[in-house]
């Protein structure tokens, strides 16, 4: 019991992790970004690729897919999402959902749909005792903390320096903020590259911790939709405790029966939807 | 005196309507120029158009002689032209003290700085710490002026200065003009109130259906002559 609530938490951080990206690009700039859970497998498998295929040790190839995926973010901003955004509210989701089923399809196409896992020198099986009979993975661990620090960072640099405040101006208004010497393009290109290095974080915690293939996405879109829902729209506190609900549920469903797992987690945010739609913190920075 | 910011021959669209006609104007450095006008004669698509936030169809913008048109409005702030726009347009999720942040973010070398906004604005100093949407219509305003004036503009655009504001809070933001143009920022500002407007300012400009159709110094026109062509009766008078 003790321990599947333990790894519940520590599941709820991993959940967190994939929607922390999303909540922000959605507390910014409105954007339903359908493609976020695509994304953050394409940058699992560049980073299992760099380690595999190229022999490029993992602690120089996890930074460089993160730089990649941020330069990627900062591309997709300018010259997708820029016109999106600016031609009605449906058209972002729209185009995104097409962006994950166009990657889910180049993934597979160029990697083949075989299962795959990212080893990172025994970290992945390494485990740190609690108690005599509790013992949690390191790994799970690492993810919680990650999660904690980039949602907490997140919140802080948005409401306690003066850069961050000129995001939430440019959230606001953009063509005021323009006035103000703001140029909000730059301001969101920025964002979403970042969403992109926090989901391709994600992606490689999933990728050590469990396994994926090209239409893992889906399902860790999901999740995410889900952690985002159950903790209120647009709140990033909101989003940690959404994540630890949700992974609690499944965990403790799992302790019952592994195949009530999922269905746990899905049930709980049904209910959340009926009784609370809103979420445990609604939107606080909007 | 010279010629900071000027248009020449501004054709400006909404869509398929045009909303001004062959415009030119000019404010010296230093200078109070209003815009007067009926309700949807292009008072504010002028300023939009000279911040940047608008792009002519035809005609230019020029800065200190060099032609802006193409500038776009996050650049023009750091020449020296900052825009009060209509609505006040504040953040609303941003605190007062947060407004004037950003405001500030981009700002020119200058004489003001938030404590000095604080003191020339009574206003804007008792709600520094609120939320920019629990203010009321004066305080919103003075508020869009303070941040306005953080970027050390060297003209500052004025949209709708006393619209829907009491006439003892127009008094004091009116009040706080004066320190402004102590400083020797050019001012351009649109006023409904044609009495007030020909008081403060040095020139004046009439639009009409988005043609300038009267240009003066107030002590050289006529009350008269200003309000016939504020309404377009000059065919009849």
């Amino acid at each position: 019991m003790t321990q599947a609530l333990v790894q519940g938490v520590l599941v709820g951080g991993q959940y967190a992790l994939f929607a922390a990206g999303l909540s922000l690009m959605f507390g910014v700039m409105r954007i339903v970004n359908l493609a976020h859970g695509a994304l953050a497998v394409a940058g699992a498998y560049l980073a299992s690729t760099a380690i595999v295929t190229l022999g490029v040790p993992a602690p120089l190839a996890i930074p460089l897919a993160l730089v990649v995926m941020a330069g990627a973010g900062w591309g997709l901003q300018q010259l997708v999402l820029e016109r999106t955004m600016r031609s009605g509210e449906f058209t972002t989701p729209l185009v995104t959902f097409a962006l994950s089923v166009v990657i889910g399809n180049l993934l597979l196409m160029v990697f083949g749909s075989d299962v795959r896992s990212i080893a990172l020198a025994g970290l992945e099986t390494a485990s740190v005792p609690i108690t005599s009979t509790l013992s949690v993975g390191w790994i799970s661990v690492l993810v919680f903390v990650a999660a904690v620090v980039i949602l907490g960072g997140v919140q802080l640099f948005l409401h306690r320096t003066v850069l961050g405040r000129v995001v939430r101006a440019a959230a606001d208004d953009g063509a005021t903020a323009a006035l103000m010497g703001v140029d909000h393009r730059v301001v969101f290109s920025a964002v979403t590259a970042f969403g992109l290095v926090t989901a391709t974080v994600a992606g490689i915690a999933f990728g050590v911790q469990s396994s994926f293939d090209p239409n893992t996405g889906v399902l860790l879109l999901l999740f995410a939709f889900e952690t985002i829902v159950i903790g209120g729209l647009g709140s990033l506190w909101g989003t940690l405790v959404g994540g630890i609900v949700l992974g609690v549920s499944q965990t403790l469903a799992a302790a019952v029966d592994v195949q009530y797992s999922l269905l746990a987690g899905h049930v709980v945010f049904l209910a959340f939807l009926f009784v609370r739609p809103r979420g445990i913190f609604p939107g606080t920075w909007q | 005196m010279s010629v900071l910011l000027e248009t020449d021959g501004l054709d400006v669209f909404h869509g398929h309507l045009q909303a001004l006609h062959d415009v030119s104007i000019g404010v010296d450095e230093g200078e109070t120029v209003a815009l007067v006008g009926a309700n949807g004669a292009g008072k504010s698509t002028l300023l939009s158009t000279l911040a940047g936030a608008h792009r002519p169809r035809r005609g230019t913008v020029r800065w200190a002689g060099r032609d802006v048109t193409a500038l776009p409005a996050h650049r023009r702030v750091r020449l020296g032209v900052s825009l009060t726009p209509e609505g006040r347009r504040l953040f609303p999720s941003l605190t007062v003290a947060e407004n004037l942040q950003v405001g500030a973010w981009k700002a020119r070398p200058g004489a003001w700085n938030v404590e000095r906004v604080y003191e020339a604005f009574p206003l804007v100093a008792g709600v520094r710490d609120r939320r920019a949407d629990a203010l009321s219509g004066g305080e919103r305003q003075a508020v869009a002026i303070a941040r306005s004036l953080l970027a050390n503009p060297r003209v500052l655009l004025l949209d709708e200065v006393s619209l829907g504001l009491a006439p003892v809070v127009v008094d004091q933001l009116y009040g706080s003009l004066t320190a402004i143009r102590g400083e020797g920022t050019g001012l351009l500002l649109v006023e409904q109130d044609l009495q007030r407007a020909m008081e403060v300012c040095d020139r004046m400009y009439c639009l009409l259906e988005g043609r300038i159709v009267l240009a003066g110094r107030p002590g050289e026109l006529g009350r008269d002559e200003v309000v016939a062509a504020y309404f377009g009766l000059r065919g009849a008078s």
